[in-house]
């Protein structure tokens, strides 16, 4: 079963989103990730047919949904929809929560439970007397009853707790996988939308900007956005319209695709600190057991696209901002040409004081990706 | 399912628009038919009785000392009913579970026994002493909306206000939040207290020396001319400045309420921490007790002092009080069966009626609430008379119905409509579109989802919403009078008894009605637990 979207557009106000054109496979995990408000609840809105587009068509296997002349109601569309508050009847135990939705028996109800991860002793609960994690596996089971032919997640894990994301993750994969029908998940979350998705499509302003594995868009990410949200970058506009543009640390080439405005996506490992070139105090050494080296990033089944040549050695001075500590390292916050950048330290290196002047460079290849603004 | 257009027709549209002709029928109607007949007086048209609204001084006087029969009566309100739902919702005050739900228990005396009870007490009859006695009478709306206004609040909202800004602010904030709710309250004892004539009427036989404008609305009605005369013209002129007065005042009340808090049934909620009251717990205790003392305690002692013979020149005894009930439950036993059958019949009709609408106004059309607004902006003798020349024209098919009880369950349905409306389209607002729509996305069919998933998330409100209509059958005068089916309900038979000096039976009527008021609430409360405040 094969979900396609084909120039579908909706307005509402001053909100437009589309076109979009969006294929999803059976079996496999479409994640939407993009900022709030950037349309990702109302394409699955759309899809599921509670909203009505102003233009385009939804397909789903051969029937269509959506299309000119044509709108099947939600109720006959067999969608199965994880709502992002969940949207649990709160007078309604587990188990007739699932009977009602799928219009099934006890029994099957109970699989569905089970196979959700809510454990027997849980089923004739009310939702007020279930954990965060528990209801949202009832709201899963809900979405599964009935057997439904597309599977939407809005905000899966939003009210569930971290220590509790991973098991939650492992059920929603199993069950994204184990049926015929396409699953689409939405989320604003990084770390969710890398472990759930086989197919990851950024969505800001209303429009994708771009879509591929989850390795790919890690790995050579084509806008500014994407860069920010998956790898964490921070952005330096480059100056110029030919090939070669540049900026406070050197020149780069544009890959051919680019158009318009460019930009380098910095990732906190991307610089490096001079050292020997501090302008105030020696800094403090760091700790021993404290950073970790940064994750290297999945390999890529895109075809590799020139996006860089090799790198300037160009250094500037910067000052520190600010430090902290996450589970790559310790990260200085430093400012380049008035903007806050993260800089990685690498394990044992000293650690600068905040106020303090440090001299910076590329240590790697950085990226260059579309600036904001541009689509796909 | 592939290419073909199927029709996304909204569920339950055609109830709606059903149960608006319903409702157009009983309120819009009537009242349009009237309007319109004061325009053509001895059958051409004039503006005659337009003209002499507020035309002599007297009037202008009457309406002035309505207006300030209702502030003060609605200051009383909002000072005892506001206060004790600040009390009981915000403070470790002692016995707070109880006395909660105490303070509506006022409703259950028709405000007329209110002032009798009093007025066999004390021989004032000054105007701030009625709008005291109307003020406790209807507290019950100020003391639920407060509640219901502070219980909206997410403390969290209130500790952050705290900690930045300090107890001041907090408090400041904490009423800024609830003043949409609290206004409400107040609006509503406003257009209760501008439209009853019953209380202040009562007092004249005290030799008061003041009349409101709702008095002389009263009669004008009493002997308004033949239909189509000018003098019928007058009087429904007459009654546009109350019309008015009453009808700025629900807006308001409208508008305050679309503003107040709303806390979805699905929100992440936090309740207001409570305030400990340390040495003013007595004052507080004090203080929450009056609205009880003088709304039930008071009337139910002098009522059943009057059952057993106080009045008569004999001296109380128990012997008298026996056969006092005795000649009710024999003598009276079909009236009061007849009343009470009859309130919960219009309480079933506010409910059946008020829910679609409610639903609708909730979510697709809320003019709905504004417009439901209208049998309560009218006075209800206005109303009476509505439905009176409307039903009883022979020339329209309802003329059938005209001396059926259907009158008078359609009349008092009508007249607590819109508090139905109100309320049910407030807990409406509250269920997530989520719920439906998951219950859409499931396949099930409108009527299924009604019953399984709307229904039973409404219920409570429902169910606080006939009890209301059905209390507020019970105490409502002016339909009765007015009505012909009337004659036999309560409220009219009381008045009718004790003007006539048989208060022994009146005082245990009185106390029978107020027990039959009080069945449903007990009824609930051995049902569920709970007396069901939170719901309105």
């Amino acid at each position: 079963m094969t979900l396609r979207i084909s120039e579908l557009r909706f307005a509402r106000k001053a909100f437009e989103l589309g076109p979009i054109d969006l294929e999803a496979q059976g079996g496999r995990m479409l994640v939407l990730i993009g900022p709030s408000g950037g349309g990702k609840t109302t394409l699955l809105r759309l899809i599921a047919g509670l909203e009505a587009a102003s233009g385009g068509s939804i397909t789903l296997g051969d029937d269509l949904l959506t299309g000119p002349g044509t709108f099947v109601p939600a109720a006959a569309r067999r969608v199965g929809f994880v709502f992002q508050g969940l949207a649990l009847w709160p007078h309604m135990k587990a188990l007739a929560q699932v009977r009602f939705a799928g219009k099934c028996g006890k029994k099957e109800a109970t699989e569905l439970l089970l196979r959700a991860g809510l454990p027997a002793s849980l089923h004739k609960r009310l939702p007020g007397a279930l954990s965060g994690g528990e209801a949202q596996r009832l709201a899963v089971a809900r979405a599964l009853a009935g057997h439904p032919r597309l599977l939407l997640l809005d905000e899966p894990l939003r009210s569930v707790d971290p220590h509790l994301r991973d098991g939650l993750q492992r059920t929603l994969r199993a069950l994204a996988r184990e049926g015929e029908h396409p699953t689409l998940c939405v989320t604003h979350d990084r770390e969710e939308a890398l472990a759930l998705a086989d197919d990851l499509v950024v969505l800001a302003g209303g429009r994708i900007l771009e879509r591929g594995r989850p390795s790919e868009l890690c790995r050579e990410p084509r806008h500014a956005f994407t860069a920010r949200f998956l790898l964490r970058a921070d952005i330096l506009p480059l100056q110029g319209t030919g090939p070669k543009r540049g900026c406070a640390l050197g020149s780069f080439s544009v890959p051919d695709w680019l158009q318009g405005e460019a930009a380098l996506a910095l990732r906190p490992g991307d610089l490096r600190i001079h050292q020997g070139d501090h302008s105030q105090s020696q800094p403090k050494a760091a700790p021993e057991a404290g950073p970790l080296p940064a994750t290297p990033l999945p390999a890529s089944t895109r075809p590799a696209t020139p996006t860089t040549t090799a790198f300037p050695t160009k250094t500037l001075l910067a000052p520190v901002l600010d430090r902290h500590f996450d589970e790559r390292g310790c990260l200085l916050d430093i400012e380049i040409e008035g903007q806050p950048f993260s800089l990685l330290l690498r394990p044992g290196e000293p650690i600068p004081d905040p106020g303090m002047q440090v001299r910076v460079g590329l240590d790697r290849t950085p990226l260059v990706v579309q600036a904001d603004g541009g689509s796909e | 399912m592939g290419g073909k257009v199927i029709q996304s027709a909204r569920p339950g549209s055609k109830t709606f628009w059903l149960v608006l002709l319903v409702f157009v029928l009983l309120a819009i109607l009537p009242l349009l038919y009237l309007f319109f007949g004061s325009f053509f007086p001895e059958g051409s048209f004039s503006l005659e009785a337009w003209r002499k609204i507020l035309a002599t001084e007297t009037e202008r006087v009457q309406l002035l000392h309505s207006a300030i029969l209702g502030g003060l009566a609605t200051l009383f309100a909002l000072l005892l009913g506001g206060g004790t739902a600040w009390l009981t919702e915000r403070t470790d005050l002692p016995m707070a579970r109880a006395l909660g739900p105490m303070a509506l228990l006022p409703l259950l005396f028709p405000p007329i026994v209110v002032a009798m009870s009093f007025a066999d007490l004390s021989t004032a009859t000054g105007l701030p002493v009625v709008a005291l006695l109307l003020g406790v009478s209807h507290a019950p709306f100020a003391a639920a909306l407060t509640a219901r206004g502070l219980r909206s609040i997410d403390g969290r909202l209130y500790e952050s206000t705290l900690l930045a800004r300090g107890r001041l602010r907090a408090e400041l904030f904490l009423l800024r939040q609830c003043l949409a709710d609290i206004l409400a309250g107040a609006l509503l004892v406003l257009v209760f207290v501008l439209s009853n004539h019953g209380v202040p009427e009562f007092f004249s036989v005290k030799k008061k020396s003041w009349f409101v404008y709702s008095e002389a609305v009263f009669l004008r009605w009493s002997a308004p001319g033949k239909p189509g005369s000018l003098r019928a013209a007058e009087a429904v002129a007459s009654s546009a400045p109350l019309l008015l007065l009453i009808g700025l005042a629900l807006l308001i009340c409208l508008r305050a309420r679309r503003k107040g808090t709303l806390v979805t049934v699905a929100s992440d909620f936090r309740p207001l921490p409570l305030r400990a009251l340390g040495r003013g717990k007595l004052p507080a205790l004090l203080f929450a007790l009056i609205l009880p003392l003088l709304g039930i305690v008071m009337p139910l002692w002098r009522m059943l002092l009057w059952s057993a013979g106080s009045t008569a020149n004999h001296g109380t005894s128990m012997q008298t009080a026996i056969e006092s009930f005795r000649r009710v439950v024999t003598e009276l036993s079909g009236d009061l069966g007849y009343t009470l059958g009859m309130a919960a019949l219009a309480g079933g009709l506010v409910v059946l009626v008020a829910l679609p609408l409610a639903w609708e106004a909730a979510r697709r059309k809320p003019w709905i609430e504004a417009l439901s607004l209208i049998p309560l902006a009218v006075p209800g003798v206005l109303l009476g008379v509505a439905l009176v020349r409307l039903w009883n024209d022979p020339h329209l098919p309802l003329a059938r119905l005209y001396d059926t009880p259907a009158l008078l369950v359609a009349g008092y349905g009508t007249r607590f409509l819109p508090l139905g409306v109100l309320a049910l389209a407030n807990a409406a607002r509250r269920l997530p579109a989520s719920f439906d729509e998951a219950a859409r996305l499931s396949g099930r069919g409108p009527v299924l989802r009604w019953l399984k998933i709307q229904g039973p998330l409404l219920l409570p409100t429902a169910v606080s919403v006939f009890i209301l209509g059905y209390i507020l059958s019970l105490r409502e005068l002016d339909l009765a009078v007015i009505l012909p089916p009337g004659n036999d309900m309560v409220p009219r038979r009381l008045a009718n008894i004790v003007h006539f000096g048989n208060e022994d039976v009146g005082g245990a009527l009185a106390v029978l009605l107020a027990l039959g008021a009080a069945l449903p609430i007990l009824m609930r409360i051995l049902l569920t637990g709970k007396a069901g405040r939170a719901d309105l």
